[in-house]
């Protein structure tokens, strides 16, 4: 047993490290290219633009209200699920690191999450300007959006740091919630309004991924605050914040082992 | 007198790794030991040898000292900052040039960004890489890199300094600053633990020596002592 505590306390007093070591990593992903990280707004522009092109066609009512839809949704599930995809190797890719230093294990799930902070970061931009360019208005009620975002945050750590245990030591989990994701895209609200789905519209209420975005993007796009996602996604928060503090308990010392 | 290290009855078992579907209905592996009831001092301002064969646990009590493996039972303790060099390319960033490596690495040691560029000029003078400096670490050659860690880690003088199979790289005229290096460590009442193959470099950068021997302590004592021991075991 460790103190799960003194980990995460002795990582956020490093929090330069993480974010520099995150920027690096993103720098190289993109090295030898000639736009470097400009390629993250691009593919996420094109994205949006052709995503709004296609599925607009099929959309009722007001097609500014799908576009904002369309566009806040896509950027806030690529948060929830780059947090994921990175999670399953948040420890296994930094394993040179964990083998070669004693830095807290907790620190390279935070370096994961600077990297994913960083894209939102840069799809922030191009999410602004079409919003611009929609004309879209903000209302006071749209601050809880970014109450919203810290509560993604809190949720990303936990994520980072249960499934980076949990991936190191059994990789199938990786590929099984590598192809659960690869679902929960198009049955999450984003592409079509959830009243679009008529009477299995409940449906989508046992998607936790659809509160998720709901806490961020309905007080920007609809002007509410949803508080039936807020008790789900509290809900969420705490169980899994205390499974990933369990883990860190028993596991930290074995990571070392694992990776 | 404060000693550096100081380590009672440490074992350390490594998990069987996981394995794959077709294996899961054969004997279930056991926990493998990597080491076993190790106890040994080193005083300060001493130098330490780990010699032994291939799989004796040299890389493992390196781990252990380095805070990275914790051990199943035994009680561990280091007086002091440690410095690790291991295998190359941990810490660094191969695409990086020399000069952001030495930034990086300082930073991971817990140093700040000021403290890092006061020290650079120093660590560029020792490695004598000034010419390649800001070029990517992935161009120098294998013994260039190790110069630049060496000089890295040395120059954020740490207590204890852990090196896995270091020495032997670097021309000979390096391995000398190297050697007056780690002397002014040990002067200092610092001290190294250098695991090694090479007898001739343990004997000649090292004071004390322990013989591994699949995880146990198998003799610990002078370094010329170990080593003849050794040697004989070997050559029989």
């Amino acid at each position: 047993m460790t103190n799960p505590f003194l980990d995460i306390y002795l990582a956020m007093k490093r929090l330069p490290l993480w974010g520099r070591l995150a920027y690096i990593d993103l720098q190289q992903t993109y090295k030898r290219s000639i736009i470097g990280l400009a390629w993250i707004v691009f593919a996420f522009s094109l994205f949006i633009a052709v995503k709004v092109l296609v599925f607009g066609s099929f959309a009722p009512g007001d097609p500014r209200l799908f576009s904002a839809w369309l566009t806040v949704g896509f950027w806030v599930y690529t948060y929830i699920s780059f947090n994921i995809l990175e999670g399953l190797s948040s420890f296994v890719s930094a394993r040179s690191w964990i083998l070669g230093t004693n830095l807290p294990l907790v620190g390279f799930a935070l370096q994961a999450m600077a990297r994913v902070l960083l894209r939102f970061v840069l799809h922030s931009f191009v999410v602004i300007a079409i919003l611009f360019y929609l004309k879209w208005t903000i209302a006071p009620v749209s601050a809880w959006a970014i109450l919203g975002f810290l509560c993604l945050m809190l949720n990303a750590l936990w994520v980072q740091i249960a499934l980076g245990i949990i991936c190191s030591r059994n990789r199938d989990i990786g590929y099984l919630i590598q192809s659960i994701m690869n679902i929960m895209f198009f049955i999450t609200p984003i592409l079509y309004f959830d009243k679009q789905l008529g009477d299995k519209a409940w449906l989508l209420q046992y998607n936790p991924f659809t509160h998720y975005l709901a806490i961020v993007r309905d007080p920007i796009v609809m002007y509410t605050v949803p508080v039936n996602s807020w008790v789900i996604v509290g809900i969420i928060t705490v169980v899994g914040s205390i499974s990933a503090l369990v883990l860190l308990a028993l596991y930290r010392r074995k990571v070392a082992y694992w990776v | 007198m404060e000693n550096l290290i100081e380590l009672s009855n440490v074992t350390l078992t490594y998990p069987p790794t996981a394995r794959g579907i077709s294996k899961l209905f054969s004997k279930q592996a056991k926990n493998s030991h990597a080491l076993k009831d190790v106890t040994f001092v080193l005083p300060k301002g001493q130098s330490l040898a780990l010699i032994g064969l291939n799989g004796s646990g040299k890389s493992s009590l390196l781990r252990v000292l380095a805070r990275i493996y914790h051990p199943d039972s035994g009680v561990v303790k280091v007086n002091g900052r440690t410095a690790a060099l291991f295998n190359l390319g941990i810490g660094m960033r191969m695409d990086l040039t020399g000069r952001k490596n030495i930034m990086l690495m300082g930073m991971v040691s817990g140093f700040s960004r000021k403290m890092m560029l006061e020290l650079t000029p120093g660590i560029i003078e020792f490695s004598e890489l000034a010419d390649v400096i800001d070029n990517p670490i992935h161009t120098y050659s294998q013994g260039m890199a190790m110069r630049l860690s060496f000089a890295t880690a040395t120059a954020i003088n740490p207590e204890i300094l852990l090196l896995d199979e270091w020495i032997g790289a670097g021309d000979s005229i390096f391995r000398q600053k190297a050697e007056k290096r780690l002397d002014g460590m040990v002067r200092q009442a610092n001290g190294f633990v250098l695991a090694s193959h090479n007898t001739a470099i343990v004997k000649r950068y090292c004071q004390k020596a322990i013989w591994l021997h699949e995880g146990e302590c198998k003799l610990i004592g002078n370094v010329d002592y170990v080593i003849d021991e050794f040697n004989q075991f070997t050559s029989k």
